[in-house]
């Protein structure tokens, strides 16, 4: 399966040659689901990050589908 | 350990060993249980029975890094209920090293007389007749202040917003570099401080007399852990002094949460135009500062300088919830436009967040068109000069919406809620509604939590779990505000176990006791408590822990939800 993933914040800088305006592409396994991409991108649990499509928010268990575009995001604190 | 009692109706000051009553308690912990203790509920906020107090926290002072949050209560003219604004900058750790509890101004000048309150490096405080600062803009105001008493002076002080008494009106705080950019925006406290005829609060930064810490090498050890947890997180050491704050506008957009023209859209479109990335590279390609520091003693650096097309300041600093409430709430997504608006709602003493809804209303209701950047201004400028719509504008949304009978009006309390709509993240519905400060994002921000794709089982839009997550939030967050230390510390804190081990371990060493977490909860109650039984008192009971009516009735795209926490859940909230 492969995604579309657009990057924010500073995990542009992990991966050398990455396009902000296109986002880069990423192959998977079939029925891969938010918790793959992550782990493909390097994210740990630990460090965590954010995945939404089409400004709907992922939990680690969805599923991905072929073709989607994700935008993937540090975690958050404020206040 | 000493409160300085400043009566205005007397023109006296009187330095008292702090009650025992208030002891142990810094921050909002002691506004919080003092104003409950000494104001009358149902007073007049802008009359001379209401007091405004000013406490550094409980570390702020020492040697910990990132302790300089001020904090400054009343009752506010805006919510009608108990008030706790925070402010970072310089006045916090200034009056720490003075061995300064807190400052409570009292009374009412006479209406005309105006003074500034200057305290030296010694303690020793004078009020000083200040009539010819009358009318005059903060930026102004602190440069004349420091041309007059030098520049080693933390500062609090109010624009023309607070001279006229406009419930939007904030107090300003100096940062490490002399700007009255930091502000305690909320809740209209600049109205009391200009009700009371006070302009400007100056504290000497070269006191020396902090008060003893109980155990001084525990202190050391355990601020130096702390510290080293605080640069080693990655948000707190590198996503902050990177981005800052307005690294918040692409996953909130991505969450269809950040609240557009008048909360009638979740998503800005080009949200990306007005993006920390975008910010960022701006701030770069201009040559203005990124990673900057704002506040004594941080090491966490998230203001930035704004500067225009020739490199010239423009403002400091621009932060996510200016940037979504003068430029997401209006439709002008333009940082130009928007650094201009911060600097003249910190010029005139304004709520950014209060003020730009306030202009996000008059647009909604058809005074002008959203996006008319040019409108947006003036509407800023007719507050300075004090017209009849710059009163209704500068006394934020619910005057505006009154006077333009438009029924959209994004508030609870009266106060306009932050940058995270309660219809996307149904979590921040419950913190806005039963908050006692009236809507107020960092009362507890339950965001990350909500959007974390590892974040457990809450659904953003869905109220379940809801209620738990913010009072959790809502009682950790009043506690962590009463030691003065920034909430952007709080990361470590609740990542870095060490770094949890080492506050109570600071906190423990400063008082004399052996502080458990648990003890640290009860103090977060007791706060929140006290704040709620003021509220009642001024006639806040339950039903006044709701959002605006539309929020429940107009969902909002692209989620198309309305907010979904029901008013019994609402009230579960602390139910204690």
């Amino acid at each position: 399966m492969n995604v579309q993933v657009k990057l924010f914040g500073l995990l542009p800088r992990r991966f050398p040659g990455y396009d902000p305006e296109k986002g880069m592409k990423v192959d998977l396994p079939p029925e891969a689901r938010v918790k793959d991409l992550l782990a493909r991108l390097g994210i740990s649990k630990e460090e965590g990050g954010i995945v939404a499509v089409d400004g709907l928010v992922l939990k680690a268990e969805a599923e991905l589908r072929e073709g989607a575009v994700l935008h993937v995001f540090h975690p958050i604190v404020g206040g | 350990m000493k409160f300085l009692r400043v009566n205005m109706t007397e023109k006296s000051i009187k330095a008292e060993d702090v009650p025992q009553a208030y002891r142990g308690l810094g921050g909002r912990g002691l506004t919080s249980i003092f104003i409950n203790a000494e104001v009358p509920p149902t007073c007049d906020p802008l009359g001379p029975e209401n007091k405004l107090i000013c406490a550094p926290g409980l570390l702020s002072g020492t040697t910990l890094i990132n302790t300089s949050r001020i904090s400054i209560g009343a009752k506010s003219p805006l919510t009608g209920g108990i008030k706790e604004s925070n402010a970072g900058g310089t006045v916090a750790a200034a009056l720490g090293r003075l061995g300064i509890t807190a400052i409570i101004v009292e009374g009412k000048a006479p209406q005309g007389e105006l003074y500034v309150l200057k305290i030296d490096e010694n303690g020793e405080a004078v009020l000083l007749p200040a009539q010819g600062l009358k009318g005059m803009r903060t930026y102004a105001l602190v440069e004349t202040l420091q041309k007059d008493y030098g520049e080693k002076n933390g500062i609090l002080c109010i624009g023309p917003a607070g001279e006229y008494q406009l419930a939007s009106a904030s107090i300003q705080s100096t940062d490490v570099d002399g700007r009255p950019c930091r502000a305690a925006g909320r809740g209209g406290l600049g109205a009391v401080m200009g009700s009371k005829g006070l302009k400007a609060l100056l504290v000497s930064q070269g006191g020396n007399r902090p008060d003893a810490l109980a155990d001084p090498e525990a202190y050391k050890q355990a601020a130096m852990v702390f510290a080293k947890a605080v640069k080693d997180h990655p948000f707190s050491g590198q996503l902050m002094p990177a981005l800052g704050t307005s690294m918040l506008v692409g996953p909130i957009n991505a969450a269809g949460a950040f609240p557009s023209f008048n909360a009638t859209q979740g998503v800005l479109e080009g949200w990306e135009k007005i993006s920390g990335e975008k910010l960022a590279e701006t701030i770069k390609a201009r040559g203005g500062k990124s990673g900057h520091m704002g506040c004594s003693q941080c090491i966490i650096h998230c203001s930035n300088e704004f500067v225009d097309t020739r490199g010239k300041y423009v403002t400091a600093s621009l932060e996510y919830e200016t940037i979504w409430a003068t430029g997401g709430m209006t439709g002008i997504p333009d940082l130009d436009v928007i650094a201009r608006m911060d600097f003249l709602c910190d010029d005139i003493g304004l709520d950014t967040m209060n003020t730009g809804v306030a202009i996000a209303v008059a647009m909604d209701a058809g005074y002008k068109p959203f996006g008319d950047a040019q409108a947006a201004i003036e509407m800023l400028e007719e507050v300075a000069k004090g017209t009849e719509l710059g009163k209704i504008i500068g006394n934020g949304p619910v005057a505006v919406g009154k006077h333009f009978k438009h029924h959209r009006v994004p508030v609870a309390k009266n106060q306009s809620i932050a940058a995270y709509d309660p219809r996307a993240i149904q979590g921040m519905a419950v913190t806005y509604a039963t908050s006692p400060m009236g809507a107020d994002h960092t009362a507890g921000w339950v965001v990350g939590q909500n959007l974390a794709a590892f974040g457990g089982k809450l659904d953003p839009l869905s109220p379940t779990g809801q209620v738990e997550v913010s009072r959790a939030a809502q009682i950790a967050t009043a506690a962590f505000d009463a030691t003065g230390l920034c909430q952007f510390a709080a990361t470590a804190v609740n990542d870095i176990p060490d770094a949890g081990k080492a506050l109570l371990t600071l906190l423990s060493a400063k008082l004399g006791s052996t502080l458990t977490p648990e003890d640290v909860t009860a103090l977060g109650v007791r706060i929140i408590r006290a704040e709620r039984e003021f509220n009642r008192k001024a006639g806040l009971t339950n039903e006044a822990d709701r959002l605006a009516k539309f929020f429940y009735e107009e969902p909002l795209p692209p989620h198309n939800k309305p907010v979904l926490v029901s008013d019994q859940e609402m009230d579960r909230t602390f139910d204690f």
